[in-house]
């Protein structure tokens, strides 16, 4: 079979185009998909999560699979208010981090659509950090495998809990659930509620929704 | 006579003069102050309150608007009606956590005696600014409104509770309240 230059080209052009972008499409998942919703306008900035986490999943110091970033103050005291925005995993339906791992480490659960990482597997490479939009992952010093927030895919949630960030927070600020029943509480939130995502543009699909809170005088 | 020993007696006659014209002074200040209500001097305070003495870092300290070590009054108030006072003491600024557990809505306190919000935190905003507490913790900007100082803080015991908390004791304190407020249907912000 003659192939002319041209032909050439051009099927090596959509090679090349496949090997850069191999995920453009969504993966499918079967059973529950798994989301968080952050209300920004409920949390208090505690930080309890934070602790929660660190505790249950054994994260060392040093380390943190959640943040919660506080704004600068807004307004003047005593009329003061702040805001709070929560930075881990996205758990996104299009994973970069799943897609640039060499090891086949990083993975997403087709049961729940969590994104996770199985250490054993990790040769400690670190794309899955340089690909990540959220900066949410990080070498654990212990295992020296990369690590992240798994919604407690491993801790909380084996043992038929909330995952701790949610079971700790005292304003009930994060809901979660499973995005693929219509009656769960966080399908009905996102359903009724003005959320926002962040990085969508990305096309990474992501499933950490957030409510934002007013950017101040919400007093008044 | 020398002349310098009656210029000096002039000069002492005038020292007594002074000092007979100042004593009549003062107890003329006094009398207005007494028909004013002001004449418990505060350093009388503690001989009815001998329980509550300041022992913690105010004890000793600069009032800032008279550059001198604080007194009872310089917080609490002057006693304008002592009859008053030893009746039922609402002429004070009382400070008490109940302001803010009971009434953080309407910033009227709902339990008897008790100061607002506003007028317990003006006394201690005196010396404090907003702008110094809140570098200090950003919790201060947080519940500039919504908690009196005494909440957290006490002044009179040697140690005041919240001060040298450790990180998990103060997020125990956030998620204590914060919870209730939740359990009781009570929005994060009035």
């Amino acid at each position: 079979m003659s192939v002319t230059r041209r032909d050439f080209l051009i099927a090596s052009t959509c090679v090349a185009t496949a090997g850069a972008f191999p995920v453009v499409h969504s993966m499918e998942v079967d059973g529950k998909r798994y989301t968080m919703v952050h209300d920004e306008k409920a949390c208090i900035g505690c930080t309890a999560c934070m602790d929660a986490c660190r505790e249950v999943n054994a994260v060392p110091e040093g380390v943190s699979r959640l943040n919660i970033i506080r704004s600068e103050p807004i307004g003047t005291y005593p009329d003061v208010t702040f805001q709070f925005f929560r930075q881990s995993c996205q758990h996104c339906d299009v994973p970069p981090c799943v897609a640039v791992c060499p090891s086949g480490a990083s993975f997403r659960d087709p049961d729940t659509g969590i994104v996770d990482v199985d250490p054993d597997k990790c040769v400690g490479c670190q794309y899955c950090i340089a690909a990540c939009p959220y900066q949410v992952r990080y070498i654990d010093p212990v295992t020296q495998a990369a690590d992240k927030c798994d919604f407690c895919r491993k801790t909380n949630l084996a043992q038929g809990k909330l995952p701790a960030c949610v079971e700790s927070c005292p304003t009930n600020a994060l809901i979660f659930g499973d995005l693929n029943d219509p009656d769960s509480e966080v399908s009905q939130v996102i359903a009724t509620s003005k959320t926002y995502r962040t990085k969508v543009e990305l096309g990474t699909d992501p499933h950490l929704y957030r409510i934002a809170a007013p950017t101040g005088g919400n007093r008044s | 006579m020398n002349k310098r020993i009656y210029f000096s007696s002039i000069a002492f006659l005038a020292t007594v003069l002074r000092i007979a014209l100042a004593v009549l002074a003062l107890s003329w200040v006094s009398s207005q102050a007494a028909a004013a209500g002001q004449t418990i001097d505060p350093e009388n305070c503690i001989g009815c309150h001998e329980e509550t003495p300041v022992l913690g870092v105010h004890s000793g300290a600069l009032f800032g608007a008279t550059n001198r070590v604080a007194t009872c009054a310089d917080c609490h108030g002057w006693v304008t009606d002592l009859g008053q006072h030893e009746t039922d003491g609402a002429d004070m600024v009382r400070f008490d956590s109940a302001a803010a557990v009971l009434e953080p809505r309407t910033l009227t306190p709902l339990s008897l005696g008790v100061s607002t919000i506003a007028t317990q935190n003006q006394t201690c905003l005196q010396c404090h600014s907003g702008k110094t507490l809140g570098a200090l913790h950003w919790t201060h900007d947080a519940h500039g409104f919504e908690l009196a100082c005494s909440t957290c803080h006490q002044l009179h015991p040697k140690n005041d509770p919240v001060r040298g908390l450790s990180n998990a004791s103060t997020i125990k304190l956030c998620v204590d309240c914060h919870s209730a407020q939740t359990r009781n249907g009570e929005g994060v912000r009035p």
